[in-house]
């Protein structure tokens, strides 16, 4: 690779390889792992055993010997992350050549640039003020503490001072599997640049997308159980609940493509209970796919309102119950009790849905559409 | 057994091979084959089912894009320009923080 002077050529500039950061697991977040060395490296190694399967952890003694300079190493890792993980003991770290910045102080700052979520802990230190660390300056003790009052005010949530690495350890285990349990919904205002990882990926997924805005495949969940309620879900969502599994499927879909909505969470606020049913119908038969949940035979005879429109129809319904023998339906599909309590109905209609869009996408280019 | 449907991303990848690559017809299934890490059997079937849809025409051992194939491969090209524009963009932001000394060529 061509490492070129700043302002130099910038068309001509390639992205660094990353080469120097370790092998990781496919479609785990990555959390960078920020401390100094000298004092903090057990709480680093109880930090790595205790996340370790849970994301993956990009720490600079996981790097590989290469030829560029750290920071520079560092920072490159720092921006493939989705997180930055920040241990801060009582030594400033070491100083990057030509400023007053330390690595980790450095690291951080890149860090808040570029909008990563932030965890910081602070070791506890015994008596009024900072330990004295014998291999460092006045200075950069003082520049210590200004980087801990620094973070206590941008982090005005840090937690209470951790006491040992099994403390430390216990806490970011917690905080980070919150962190990942939570959903996320994209936001379209100040995203911040991502660094595209497969170019071939990225390209298809916008190819996509601008074929689906041209020719949009709109899919509609239909709970069959709660065609009536007013408010969706009517009772709140369980494990064995086709509710649960209807909105787990929304907040799924959220990052597809072509748009995944449940027809009894439509509001419809000026219609009266006894229309409702009609203008649910109605509303559905301008999608392209229904994908039909049923919980019980019962559920079943509610599915010939969707099967005389347009729309294809997909139903899901427990293999106990039998199907009426005028359902028409285009795709019909069992689950066990097993699928329904953990995730395989989901990915069922997930897979599903991945099928339809792509049978659309095909079929749309033979018609020259 | 029922044949394996056609996947619009494997389309889209051997339009821009095609596009990029030329015709001949030996080159362009080393090349799917290496990128889609399939064998030469499956690539053999997605090739014709390309042609059923026409989206690639065949003489012999060599192939052409038709009018509809072009124009998925040019589409797809453009997404490839639009991802290297916005890596360049993120490669800009994080050598703000280097030092200047270090992004010298040596």
């Amino acid at each position: 690779m061509t490492w070129k002077r700043s302002g130099q050529g910038e068309a001509e500039e390639t992205m660094p390889d990353q080469l120097s950061t370790p092998p990781t697991g496919p479609g785990r977040r990555r959390v960078f792992l920020s401390s100094t060395w000298k004092d903090l490296w057990s709480e680093r190694a109880a930090v790595r055993d205790a996340l370790e399967g849970v994301v993956d952890i990009i720490a600079m003694e996981m790097f590989r010997p290469n030829r560029h300079p750290g920071l520079r190493t560092c920072l490159e890792a720092v921006s493939s992350c989705d997180a930055i993980l920040l241990i801060v003991g009582s030594r400033y770290g070491t100083i990057v050549p030509d400023t007053t910045y330390s690595v980790t102080e450095r690291e951080y700052d890149f860090a808040q640039s570029l909008g990563l979520e932030t965890f910081v802990y602070e070791q506890a230190v015994d008596g009024q003020g900072p330990a004295q660390v014998d291999d460092e300056t006045a200075e950069d003790t003082a520049r210590a503490e200004d980087f801990r009052h620094r973070l206590r005010n941008a982090h005005y949530t840090v937690p209470p001072p951790f006491s040992s690495p099994e403390d430390l350890a216990t806490r970011a285990f917690r905080d980070i599997k919150r962190w990942i349990g939570e959903v996320r919904r994209p936001s379209f205002r100040d995203r911040r640049a991502q660094a595209i990882r497969s170019p071939d990926g990225y390209a298809l997924a916008n190819l996509t997308k601008r074929k689906l805005q041209a020719k949009p495949f709109p899919v509609m969940i239909v709970d069959l159980a709660a065609l009536n309620a007013q408010e969706y879900p009517p009772e709140p969502p369980g494990r064995m609940r086709i509710t649960g599994k209807a909105l787990t499927i929304r907040e799924t879909a959220l990052g597809h493509p072509s748009p995944v909505d449940i027809l009894n969470d439509f509001p419809f606020p000026l219609v009266s209970s006894t229309d409702l049913l009609e203008a649910r119908v109605a509303l559905a038969n301008q999608h392209a796919l229904l994908v039909c949940l049923a919980h019980s035979e019962a559920d079943l005879r509610q599915l010939h309102h969707f099967t005389e429109g347009p729309a294809q129809v997909a139903l899901f319904s427990p293999e106990e119950a039998e199907l009426p023998d005028d359902a028409r339906v285009a795709y019909h599909k069992t689950y066990t009790q097993q699928q329904l309590k953990r995730c395989g109905l989901t990915k069922l209609v997930l897979d599903l849905v991945e099928e339809r869009v792509n049978e659309h996408l095909v079929t749309s280019l033979k018609y020259g559409t | 057994m029922e044949p394996e449907a056609v996947r619009f991303s494997d389309v889209a990848l051997l339009a821009l091979a095609l596009l990029e690559r030329g015709g001949d017809l030996a080159d362009v299934e080393g090349h799917l084959a290496r990128r889609l890490r399939r064998d030469a059997v499956s690539v053999r079937t997605l090739l014709d089912q390309c042609e059923r849809l026409g989206l690639v025409s065949r003489s012999g051992h060599t192939l052409t894009l038709t009018s509809d194939g072009e124009n998925l491969a040019r589409e797809m090209r453009g997404s490839q320009i639009l991802s290297a524009e916005r890596n360049k963009e993120r490669f800009r932001d994080w050598r703000r923080y280097v030092p200047r000394r270090w992004t010298k060529t040596s």
